[in-house]
C-alpha cells in the first residue's frame, strides 16, 4: 500500500514570480527553515534542469543532517515541475523515496500551487511531510508577501 | 508600572476557543501540529497561525524535528493576567462595598424607607 499527499495553496503572486522563488537556490535554505531557532539547513547543490539534481542538508543544530535530493524530470517553468524526491534520515539510516509533481495555475490574480507526492511506503511519513510542506509553503509565501512589499 | 503590551498579548491569545483547545492538549504533553490538527478539524497552516499566537504570548515554544514541529507549554505562566484580573476585582468588590454602606446610610436616615 502506498500512500498519497496532496496540498493546495493559493499565492497571492503571478505564477513566474511562484514558480522562480520555490527553485531559487538562495530562497532553497530559508525554505527548508535555516531561519529556525535550533535548526540548520545547508544547500550543496541546486541545478533545476530536467537531469538536473538539487541538493539540501538539513537538521537540528549539532546533529548529523538528513539529505532532501531532488532530480527533476519535467522542468517547465511556469506551469510544472516533475521530480524524484528522497529525503535520507541521518538518525534511522531510512531513505523516503517518492515521485513529486508541482503545478502552478494561474487563478483569480494569483497562483493556485498544487503540491502531488506519490509513492510513501508509511502512512506516518506521508503525515510528516504533508505538516513539513505546509510549513515549507508557509514561508514561500512570506517570502512572496516580503519580495513583493519590497 | 503595568506593563500591557505582554498583558494584551496573552488575552488576546486567550481570547479564542482553538487556542485554549491547544493550551488544554498541550497541558497534557508535547504535541505535532498535525496531532493538533486532526481532533480539531482546523487545516494545518490555520493551527500554525493559532500556534504562532500562542508562541508569541509565550504561553507555547515550538521546535522543529524533522518534517515536523513538536510544540510543548512554554514559559510564560499567565501570572500576570490572573494579577491583573484579581486586581480589578478587589477594586470592583470596594465599589460594591461602598454602595452598600451609601444605602444602608440612606435607609437609617429618618424618614428613610
Amino acid at each position: 500500500m502506498a500512500y498519497e499527499m496532496r496540498i493546495e495553496r493559493q499565492f497571492d503572486a503571478p505564477p513566474e514570480m511562484v514558480f522562480d522563488t520555490f527553485v531559487d537556490e538562495t530562497a532553497q535554505g530559508v525554505l527548508h527553515g535555516a531561519e529556525q531557532k535550533g535548526w540548520h539547513a545547508e544547500v550543496i547543490q541546486t541545478d533545476v534542469r530536467v537531469g538536473g539534481t538539487s541538493i539540501v542538508r538539513m537538521g537540528p543544530e549539532g546533529r548529523e543532517p538528513d539529505t532532501e535530493t531532488r532530480v527533476y524530470s519535467v522542468v517547465d517553468r511556469p506551469h510544472r515541475l516533475e521530480l524524484r524526491y528522497s529525503m535520507a534520515l541521518a538518525e534511522s539510516g531510512l531513505t523516503i523515496d517518492t515521485e513529486l509533481t508541482i503545478t502552478f495555475e494561474e487563478r483569480d490574480g494569483g497562483t493556485l500551487l498544487t503540491m502531488v507526492e506519490t509513492g510513501f511506503e508509511r502512512e506516518e511519513d506521508r503525515d510528516g511531510f504533508t505538516e513539513g510542506w505546509t510549513e515549507y509553503l508557509e514561508t514561500l509565501g512570506q517570502l512572496l508577501k516580503a519580495r513583493h512589499d519590497t | 508600572m503595568v506593563q500591557y503590551q505582554p498583558l494584551d498579548r496573552t488575552f488576546s491569545a486567550l481570547a479564542d476557543p482553538t487556542r485554549r483547545d491547544i493550551l488544554r492538549r498541550l497541558s497534557t504533553g508535547p504535541a505535532s501540529i498535525s496531532e493538533l490538527a486532526r481532533p480539531t478539524g482546523i487545516s494545518l497552516p490555520g493551527v500554525m497561525k493559532h500556534v504562532r499566537i500562542l508562541e508569541e504570548a509565550r504561553l507555547v515554544t515550538t521546535q522543529k524535528r524533522g518534517r515536523t514541529r513538536e510544540c510543548r507549554l512554554g514559559p510564560g505562566d499567565m501570572g500576570d493576567v490572573t494579577r491583573w484580573i484579581e486586581a480589578s476585582r478587589q477594586r470592583w468588590e470596594r465599589r460594591l462595598d461602598r454602595l452598600e454602606a451609601i444605602i444602608e446610610q440612606e435607609q437609617d436616615r429618618p424618614g428613610g424607607r
